[in-house]
C-alpha cells in the first residue's frame, strides 16, 4: 500500500537535471559541476558577496587567519604563500603573487606571512620545541578513529579496510617479508573475478575529497590535534566539520595522520621491550577524573615492566598512561581484570575493555574482548586523587592462566615526530627572530593590496596603500565578454584546467544560470545536502547512503543487534516534520547523539552551517494542516494505558527500545525516554500507523495486524487511542513509570499493581522492619508497620520498586515510589482511653500493648488488618476511594484518591474506648463530619455520620511535633449481644490529600 | 571414505586412552566408552524442570504438596514473598506447561512452608505465620500471626527457617544470625532453634546455631537441622536439635540469660580447640557433636533442606535414608543416620547433581517424586539458572552404591551394604579400599581445614554371603572425627561397574 506512494514520491522529488524517474549516481547531478567551483572557491566572496545565490551556494569560506602563524608551520607558510599550487596541489587558493619574479615573489610572501605573525596572533611558536613525541599505540588509535569515526564519509579511506585489521608495524614486516620474497603486490587478476557491488540506485558515487598532500610540512601533533579539535574556528563555514574528538582523540589522530613525520627514536626497526608510560601531576583531579589527564602534559615518561603505580612522582593529584603493544599468543576471548584506587580504563586497539573510572577504594573490574594472535595496541589511563593507590591488571584467556601481564609481550616503538621541509626531510628548530618591522609593514601593505581580507577574517590589513580595484559583481559580469575575465585565464590566478575555465567562463558570462536551480524548497534541501555531502553517509527519499565500497568501515556495536540501522547513520526522510525544532536544529549542529551503537559521529559544522538547513528541511517536509495528527490532550488514564501498551503483554516497545538508560529485553534502540522530547507528535503517530510511512528502512515492524491492534484489552483496541496512549506516557519523559517487563537495570524489580493488587513485605526507612506494602490498580497504594500495628503511609502514583529487597542479598530500606505521598498521624489511632483533654498516648507497638494479629486480602485492593491494643481487639478495613468534594463552603469541586478507614473494636465490658484519625496545625469545618486541613481545599477528611456527632477538635500541643489540633471521637460502644461481656463499637473515616 | 574412518577411528582411540596400534584391532566388539557418573546418575534418577511462565519469579524457599483444583498442586513459596501454586507438576502425569496462579503475597521473605490440616504454616521474618482460603478458592487470602514473639533488626541475613513439625503439634523454626548492618538496633535470640505452639507459645530450645537454612523432623519425632560452614561453624552440618542444645555459634548467646531461657546456660567453646578434643572433654556438655559433617567442597558447601525418604521404595532403594539439598552445589546428597547410644551419627554420600541451581528445599510428592526447590540469589550456586522448580524420579534403574556405611556391632570397623551385588573378589581385596580420617576445629576464622589426619590401617575385609555387602575391620579409628571411605576397587558382581559413589563420609562421634 505504501510502496506506489512514495514511489510517486520519488517521482515528484527527482532533482532537477534528470530525467523523470532517474535517481541520481553522482553529486553533480543534483548540485552542477561548475556550482560546486564557485562555491568551493567562492569566487562570490569578491564578485558579489551579498547576493543570495552566494548563499544558495552554501560557498566554502577561506580560513580565519587569526593566530595563523600559531597553528602551521611559517616555513610552510611562506612557500605556500609564493607558489599555492605547488606546495599544495588541488588547492583552490589563488596565486595572488603569481605576477611578481620568482625573488619578488619570496619577499611578498615572507612579508605576509611576518605580517600574519604579528598581527592577531593568538598563539606563538616562539620557545615551544619543534620535536614532538608520540608513540606507535597511539597512532593505531588514531587509525581507527580515522576510519570509524566519519571522516571517510568525504576523505575515503586511507587504507584499506584488509590492512586495518593488523597493526602498522605488522603491516610493514610484512610488506617488507613480500618484497623479500618477490611478492609484490599488484594486480592478481583477482578483480575479475570479484563480483560487482550491488549499488542502491539513488547512492552517490563515493567522490573524495583527497587529503591535502602536504600536512606533513604544514602541521606539527599537537597543531594538527587543535585544529582536528575544533576545524570550525578555523574553517568557519563548517565544511570541514568537527567530529567530537577529545583532545586525546585529535592527539591520537593527528599522530596517524602525520605519522610521516615520525621516526623510531634511533633509527632502529627493533621492539622495545615494556610500556611507554606517562606521568602525570594535576590538582583536584576528583573533578572530571581520568578525562583530565588529556589537559595535562606529562611530568616523566619512562618505559616499564608492569602496569602498577610505581612510575608515580608523587602519592596523591596524579596520573598515568601507560602505552604500548600486547603480543597475544593464540587467537581467543581475552578477559582482563582491571583494579585500581581511584579510578582506571582499559582500552584494547581502540576499543574500551574496562571502565573502572570515578573515585573509588581499590575495585575490580572486568572486561572481555575477542582477539586474534599478533600484537595489539593496549593503553591503560589511571588517575589517583587522594588517599591510597593501586593499580594492577590481569588478564586470562586460551592457554593464559589468570595473571599479571607477562613483560615479555608487552612491547612499545617511541616515535619522535619533526615536521618535514619541501624536500620529504625533518627541519630544524627555525629559532625565534622577532618580526622586523619593515618586513611586516611590507606584508600589511600586499595583505590590503592583494584583497585577502574579502576572503579571510581574522585580520585586519588597515588601509590600503591604493585604491584597490573592485572586482566586478555578476551583474557586471553579465554579458562580458571572456577575455575580461582575469581569474580564468590560463596560468592565472587559478590555473584551472581548459574544460573547467570554459564551464566558469560560460557560467560567468550568463550569471543567472549560477545555482539557478536552488529555489525550490525540494531542490534546495537536495543541494546542500550534496555539498555538505551528508548523502554520503544519510539517505533521504531515495537519494544518498553509504556507498558499498565504504560501508565495511560503518561498523557500529554489533551487541545493539540492530542490522543496518545499528551501523548506518539515519534516513534524513521527514525530519522536517519528525523533530521538535529546536531539536532538529541541535541534530543538524551535532548535539543530539541519542545513538550510542553508530561508530560514526554526526559531524558538528556549526551553526551557521546548518540552521539554514534546518528551515529548508521544514518547508520542505511540511504536510498540509489537515493531513497532520494533532497531539492528545492527555490524561492520567490515557498515560497509564500507554505504559501498559510499552510493556511485554502490551505492544511491546520494550522488547526494543532502551527505557532511561536500561537496557531493553533484545535488539537496543532508541531509548524511550528521549522520544518526547525529540518528536512531533505528527511523526510519531505516522510513524507507529505504519514505520515504512516515515521510513521504508526502519527495522521497525508494522504494530498492527491487519489494521487491528494486537491488544485489544487496553483503550478498547483503537489504535488512534493506543498511539495517543503511549505518547502521553512518553510526555514523563525522566520521569516516566517503567513499562512492565522490563527485567533489568533499576526497574526489573518494579512491583506493576497496575493489573491486580500486590502485597509486599519490606524494611521500609524511617518506620520498622516489617512494613506490608499493598498496591492496587486504583493507583493510591498503603503501608501497614506489622511491628507497631498501624498504618503509616499512603501514596499515589508508582506503587514500589522493590530492588532493596529482591536484588542480590537485599537488605536495604525501601521507600514507596512516589513522591505524592502522606504519613498518617503518629500514634495508634484507637486506644482504650477516655480523657478529651490529656495527651494523645505516643506509645506504638509492645510498648502500648498492640500487636499484628493478622490480615486478609481483598481482590479489590483493600485490606483488613486485626491488631490488639492491650484489651481492645482492632479490625481495620483500609480501602482506597475517591473522595468527592462538591461545589460548596469556599471550596473549589474535585476529586481525589484517598484512603477509607473502617474499623470495628471490641473490648472488655467497661472499657473506655477513643479514636484519633488525625492531628494537623488547622480544622477547618464544612459541615457534616467534614473537615478541610491545614487552610486549603486539600487534604480533606470526612467521618461517618454517628462519628461525625461525637467528635471534637481538641487542642494539642504534644512536645516535638507540628500539629497543634487533633479530632477525636469517644467511641460508642455496645454489647455485642444483648448480655455480652464484650462491648462492640464501629466507626470509618475518609481522607484524600 | 576409507580415510576418514580410519581418522575417526584414531580420535576415538585418542580420547579413549587407546594407542593408535590397539585401534586397528576396533574390528572385534567394539569398544564402549564406559557411561560417565553424569550419565549413570541420570539413568538411575531423571531431572524434569518446570519452565515457568513470563514474568514469574520462582525463587523457591519452601515447598509443600496439597490437593489441587486439578491433581496434586505444588505450593511454592518465594524469596519474593509470594505463594504460587503450580499445577501440572507433582503429579503421574507432568504437563508440558504446567499453571502458575499466585495464591498469597506479602510474605515476608520466606523460608519454609508447612501443611497443617487446612492452614499453611510460614515462617518469615518477623513472624510465625498461618494461612488460610477461608472461601475455597485456592487463594490463601487469610494471613494470621501465630507469633511474633522475636525482634528483626532490618538486617538482610536474619532468616528465620521451617517450620518442622514438633510430634507435639507444635512448630519448630531456626534463625539465622545477623552479618553487618542492623539499622533498627541489634536483636535478641538470633541463631535459635525456637519451638512454638499453634497458639503461639514461644519456647527457645537451642542455640548457638549459625546458618541454619534447613529444618526437620524425623520418622522418629526427633528434630535436625543444618548448619553452613564459617566462623565457629568448622565444617557444614547436619545436627540434632536436642533440646537445651548449644552449636557452637557464641553470636546469640546472650540471650541465653534471659529469663525465656529455660535450659542451663551452656558454656562458650574454646578459640582453636579440635571439636573431636571438644566432646571428649566432658567440659561442655550442652554442645551438640553433629550427626554428619560434610566435609567443604567434596560434599557441596551449603547444606539447606532435607527430607526422609518415606517413599516406600517409590524412590528407590534409600528408604528411611535423608535427602540433602546443597544450595551451592546444585545438588542432592544422601545421608543414612545410626544411633549410637544417644548419639545420632553416621555417612553422607554423593547422590545426585547436575541440576539447573543450586537447590534449597526438598520435598517428596505421593507418588515418590524428590521436588527440588531452587534459587542462588545473593549467593551463587553451580547450574545455569539462578531458580526454579524441578523433580526427581527414579527411573527404576538401580544405581550401584554403598546403600549403608554403619559402625560394626562387635569390632571396630564398618560394614558396607550395595544396593546391588558386588564381587566378593574385589570386596575382599584389601586394595579396594583406601581410608583417611579428620576433624575440625572450632574457631572464630571462616571454616577450619581438615586437621589431624591420619589414614586407619584396614585389617580385614570380609564379604557378606549375600554379596550385597563387605565387614571392614580397622585399626585406629577415631571419636569426634570423620572417616573418609573411599571404596572406589569394589566392582559389581560382573565386573563392569565401579561404585556410582565409591566415596562414603561417616561422622563417628561415639563407637559402639
Amino acid at each position: 500500500m505504501s510502496r506506489p506512494i512514495l514511489a510517486t514520491l520519488a517521482l515528484l522529488l527527482a532533482p532537477p537535471g534528470l530525467a523523470e524517474g532517474d535517481l541520481p549516481t553522482k553529486r553533480s547531478d543534483i548540485l552542477p559541476e561548475v556550482d560546486q567551483i564557485i562555491a568551493s572557491h567562492d569566487c562570490l566572496a569578491c564578485h558579489d558577496p551579498e547576493s543570495s545565490v552566494r548563499e544558495r551556494l552554501d560557498p566554502i569560506l577561506a580560513p580565519d587567519l587569526a593566530g595563523v602563524t600559531g597553528r602551521v608551520d611559517r616555513r610552510w607558510l611562506v612557500d605556500f604563500l609564493a607558489n599555492p599550487r605547488e606546495t599544495r596541489p588541488g588547492t583552490g587558493h589563488p596565486h595572488q603573487l603569481a605576477g611578481l619574479e620568482a625573488e619578488g615573489r619570496q619577499q611578498a610572501a615572507e612579508g605576509l606571512a611576518a605580517f600574519l605573525a604579528a598581527n592577531g596572533a593568538t598563539r606563538s611558536q616562539v620557545g615551544e620545541p619543534v620535536e614532538e613525541t608520540s608513540d606507535s599505540g597511539t597512532v593505531e588509535r588514531g587509525r581507527k578513529l580515522f576510519h570509524t569515526v566519519g571522516c571517510v564519509a568525504c576523505h575515503g579511506p586511507l587504507e584499506d579496510a584488509y590492512d586495518l585489521e593488523i597493526t602498522l608495524v605488522e603491516l610493514e614486516a610484512e610488506l617488507l617479508a613480500a618484497e623479500e620474497a618477490w611478492e609484490v603486490f599488484e594486480d592478481e587478476g583477482e578483480e575479475d573475478d570479484e563480483e560487482p557491488l550491488l549499488v542502491r540506485p539513488g547512492t552517490l558515487d563515493p567522490d573524495p575529497h583527497p587529503l591535502p598532500t602536504d600536512l606533513t610540512r604544514k602541521y606539527r601533533i599537537s597543531t594538527l590535534a587543535a585544529f582536528l579539535e575544533d576545524p570550525v574556528s578555523v574553517r568557519p563555514s563548517g565544511h570541514c566539520p568537527s567530529m567530537g574528538l577529545e583532545a586525546d582523540e585529535a592527539l591520537a589522530m593527528s599522530a596517524y595522520l602525520l605519522r610521516a613525520q615520525s621516526q623510531r627514536r634511533d633509527g632502529s626497526q627493533e621492539r622495545r621491550p615494556g610500556l611507554m608510560v606517562n606521568v602525570y601531576e594535576g590538582s583536584n583531579l576528583q573533578q572530571g577524573g581520568l578525562a583530565r589527564l588529556d589537559e595535562l602534559k606529562p611530568v616523566a615518561t619512562e618505559v616499564v615492566q608492569a602496569i602498577n603505580v610505581e612510575p608515580r612522582t608523587r602519592d596523591d593529584q596524579f596520573g598515568l598512561r601507560f602505552t604500548g603493544f600486547l603480543e597475544v599468543p593464540s587467537e581467543g576471548t581475552y578477559r582482563f581484570h582491571l583494579g585500581s584506587d581511584d579510578g582506571s580504563r582499559l582500552h584494547i586497539a581502540g576499543e574500551m575493555v574496562v571502565d573502572n573510572g570515578g573515585i573509588h577504594g581499590t575495585k575490580v573490574i572486568s572486561g572481555s574482548v575477542d582477539l586474534l594472535a599478533g600484537s595489539v595496541p593496549i593503553e591503560v589511563t589511571f588517575f589517583e586523587a587522594a588517599g591510597g593507590e593501586a593499580l594492577s591488571l590481569e588478564w586470562e584467556g586460551p592457554g593464559v592462566e589468570r595473571g599479571p601481564l607477562p613483560p615479555e609481550r608487552l612491547w612499545h616503538w617511541p616515535l619522535i615526530y619533526r615536521v618535514l621541509g619541501a624536500d620529504g626531510k625533518p627541519l630544524e628548530d627555525e629559532g625565534a627572530a622577532p618580526p622586523q618591522p619593515q618586513l611586516v609593514e611590507r606584508g600589511r601593505k600586499a595583505f590590503a593590496r592583494l584583497g585577502c581580507a574579502a576572503c579571510h577574517a581574522g585580520v585586519l590589513p588597515g588601509p590600503a596603500p591604493e585604491v584597490v580595484r573592485r572586482p566586478p559583481s555578476l551583474d557586471d559580469l553579465d554579458g562580458a565578454r571572456p577575455g575580461q575575465l582575469l581569474c580564468l585565464r590560463p596560468n592565472g590566478r587559478y590555473g584551472f584546467e581548459p574544460d573547467v575555465a570554459g564551464q566558469l567562463i560560460a557560467a560567468f558570462v550568463r550569471p543567472a544560470g549560477i545555482a539557478a536551480d536552488g529555489q525550490s524548497a525540494d531542490a534546495a534541501v537536495q543541494r546542500r545536502l550534496a555539498g555538505r555531502r551528508c548523502y554520503s553517509c544519510h539517505r533521504r527519499d531515495d537519494i544518498g547512503g553509504v556507498h558499498p565500497e565504504l560501508q565495511v568501515f560503518y561498523v557500529g556495536d554489533e551487541e545493539a543487534e540492530l542490522g543496518d540501522q545499528g551501523r548506518f547513520p539515519p534516513t534524513l526522510s521527514a525530519v522536517g516534520r519528525k523533530f521538535r525544532p529546536d531539536v532538529l536544529r541541535a541534530a543538524l549542529r551535532g548535539e543530539e547523539r541519542v545513538r550510542p551503537y553508530l561508530s560514526t559521529r554526526m559531524p558538528r559544522m556549526g551553526a551557521r552551517g546548518v540552521d539554514g538547513l534546518a528551515e529548508m528541511l521544514e518547508s520542505s517536509d511540511a504536510k498540509a494542516p489537515d493531513e497532520v495528527a494533532a497531539a492528545p490532550a492527555c490524561d492520567m488514564e490515557l498515560t497509564a494505558d500507554g505504559r501498559r501498551l510499552a510493556g511485554t503483554r502490551g505492544l511491546g516497545c520494550v522488547q526494543c527500545h532502551r527505557f532511561l538508560g536500561t537496557e531493553s529485553l533484545g535488539v537496543q534502540a532508541i531509548d524511550m525516554g528521549q522520544m518526547h522530547r525529540r518528536l512531533r507528535y505528527e511523526w510519531f503517530h505516522d510513524l507507529l500507523m505504519n514505520p515504512a510511512n516515515v521510513d521504508l528502512d526502519a527495522r521497525m515492524a508494522n504494530l498492527w495486524v491487519e489494521g487491528e491492534s494486537p491488544v485489544q484489552g487496553i483503550a478498547g483496541g483503537d489504535i488512534e487511542t493506543q498511539i495517543e496512549s503511549i505518547w502521553c506516557w512518553l510526555g514523563g519523559e525522566e520521569n516516566m513509570a517503567p513499562p512492565p517487563g522490563l527485567e533489568t537495570g533499576p526497574w526489573a524489580f518494579e512491583v506493576d499493581a497496575t493489573e491486580e493488587p500486590r502485597t509486599v513485605a519490606v524494611f521500609m526507612e524511617g518506620v520498622s522492619p516489617r512494613v506490608l506494602c499493598v498496591g492496587s490498580p486504583t493507583g493510591l497504594h498503603f503501608a501497614f508497620d506489622e511491628q507497631n500495628a498501624r498504618l503509616v503511609k499512603a501514596w499515589r502514583g508508582r506503587f514500589l520498586n522493590a530492588e532493596k529487597t529482591w536484588k542480590g542479598r537485599a537488605g536495604g530500606l525501601e521507600t514507596p515510589a512516589s513522591e505524592d505521598t502522606v504519613d498518617f498521624s503518629p500514634g495508634l489511632p484507637v486506644v482504650p482511653f477516655s480523657s478529651m483533654n490529656e495527651p494523645w498516648p505516643t506509645a506504638v507497638g509492645a510498648e502500648a500493648g498492640a500487636r499484628i494479629l493478622g490480615r486478609t486480602a481483598h481482590p479489590d485492593g483493600s485490606m483488613t488488618f486485626r491488631y490488639a491494643v492491650g484489651d481492645l481487639r482492632v479490625v481495620e478495613l483500609v480501602q482506597p476511594v475517591e473522595v468527592i468534594v462538591e461545589e460548596g463552603a469556599g471550596t473549589a469541586p474535585g476529586a481525589r484518591l484517598g484512603v477509607e478507614r473502617t474499623f470495628t473494636v471490641r473490648a472488655p465490658l467497661g472499657t473506655a474506648v477513643m479514636a484519633r484519625p488525625l492531628a494537623a496545625r488547622r480544622f477547618e469545618s464544612l459541615g457534616a463530619g467534614r473537615w478541610s486541613i491545614d487552610g486549603g481545599p486539600w487534604p480533606v477528611f470526612e467521618l461517618d455520620e454517628q462519628s461525625a456527632r461525637l467528635a471534637r477538635v481538641v487542642e494539642a500541643s504534644a512536645e516535638g511535633e507540628s500539629f497543634t489540633a487533633e479530632i477525636r471521637i469517644p467511641i460508642h460502644m455496645l454489647p455485642e449481644e444483648p448480655g455480652s461481656q464484650t462491648l462492640v463499637g464501629t466507626f470509618s473515616w475518609r481522607y484524600a490529600w | 571414505m576409507e580415510v576418514c574412518v580410519v581418522i575417526q577411528l584414531l580420535l576415538l582411540a585418542t580420547l579413549t586412552g587407546f594407542s593408535p596400534s590397539s585401534a586397528l584391532a576396533l574390528s572385534r566388539p567394539s569398544y564402549q566408552e564406559p557411561p560417565s557418573r553424569a550419565e549413570r546418575e541420570a539413568r538411575a534418577y531423571r531431572v524434569t524442570s518446570c519452565p515457568l511462565p513470563e514474568g514469574v519469579s520462582l525463587e523457591i524457599g519452601g515447598l509443600e504438596v496439597v490437593p489441587g483444583p486439578a491433581g496434586p498442586r505444588v505450593l511454592a513459596v518465594t524469596r519474593r514473598g509470594e505463594m504460587w501454586g503450580v499445577d501440572g507438576f507433582a503429579g503421574g502425569d507432568i504437563a508440558e506447561e504446567p499453571t502458575f496462579v499466585r495464591v498469597a503475597d506479602g510474605l515476608h521473605e520466606p523460608l519454609g512452608l508447612l501443611q497443617d490440616g487446612d492452614a499453611l504454616l510460614v515462617a518469615c521474618r518477623g513472624k510465625l505465620v498461618r494461612l488460610q482460603d477461608t472461601d475455597g478458592d485456592h487463594v490463601y487470602e487469610t494471613h494470621d500471626s501465630v507469633t511474633d514473639w522475636w525482634r528483626i533488626s532490618g538486617n538482610y541475613h536474619e532468616y528465620n527457617f521451617g517450620p518442622a513439625p514438633g510430634i507435639d503439634g507444635s512448630y519448630w523454626i531456626t534463625t539465622n544470625k545477623p552479618f553487618g548492618a542492623q539499622p533498627f538496633g541489634r536483636v535478641t535470640w538470633r541463631g535459635y532453634a525456637l519451638r512454638i505452639t499453634p497458639d503461639g507459645e514461644v519456647t527457645p530450645m537451642c542455640a548457638g546455631l549459625r546458618s541454619p537454612a534447613g529444618v526437620n523432623t524425623s520418622p522418629t519425632g526427633e528434630v535436625f537441622y543444618t548448619d553452613n560452614q564459617g566462623e565457629w561453624c568448622g565444617a557444614s552440618k547436619l545436627s540434632l536439635l536436642r533440646p537445651g542444645s548449644y552449636h557452637g555459634h557464641p553470636h546469640g548467646i546472650g540471650s541465653t540469660d534471659l529469663p525465656e531461657w529455660p535450659w542451663p546456660r551452656p558454656a562458650a567453646l574454646p578459640e582453636g580447640q579440635l571439636f573431636s578434643d571438644i566432646a571428649a572433654s566432658g567440659d561442655f556438655p550442652a554442645f551438640q557433636m553433629p550427626s554428619v559433617w560434610f566435609p567443604h567442597g567434596e560434599m557441596g558447601r551449603s547444606p539447606a533442606g532435607f527430607v526422609w525418604d518415606e517413599s516406600g521404595g517409590k524412590f528407590g532403594p534409600f528408604e528411611g535414608q535423608i535427602f540433602v539439598a546443597d544450595q551451592y552445589d546444585a545438588a542432592v546428597f544422601r545421608v543414612d543416620l545410626e544411633r549410637v547410644g544417644s548419639q545420632w551419627q553416621g555417612a553422607c554420600f554423593r547422590f545426585r547433581e547436575g541440576l539447573a541451581c543450586g537447590v534449597i528445599r526438598v520435598r517428596f510428592t505421593e507418588e515418590g517424586a524428590l521436588l527440588l526447590g531452587e534459587t542462588d540469589r545473593g549467593w551463587g550456586s553451580r547450574g545455569s539458572l539462578t531458580e526454579g522448580l524441578q523433580r526427581l524420579d527414579w527411573t527404576g534403574v538401580m544405581p550401584f552404591e554403598i546403600h549403608t556405611m554403619r559402625l560394626l556391632e562387635d569390632r571396630p570397623g564398618f560394614r558396607l551394604r550395595f544396593t546391588a551385588p558386588a564381587s566378593a573378589e574385589s570386596m575382599a581385596e584389601l586394595s579396594s579400599y583406601t581410608m583417611e580420617s579428620y576433624t575440625y576445629q572450632s574457631t572464630q576464622r571462616y571454616g577450619s581445614a581438615e586437621l589431624s589426619r591420619e589414614n586407619p590401617t584396614l585389617r580385614e575385609a570380609v564379604p557378606h554371603e549375600d554379596g550385597l555387602g563387605v565387614d571392614l575391620v580397622f585399626d585406629g579409628l577415631r571419636e569426634g572425627f570423620v572417616h573418609e571411605l573411599d571404596a572406589s576397587g569394589v566392582r559389581s558382581a560382573d565386573g563392569t561397574l565401579d561404585l556410582l559413589h565409591p566415596k562414603g563420609y561417616y561422622t563417628l562421634v561415639r563407637m559402639r
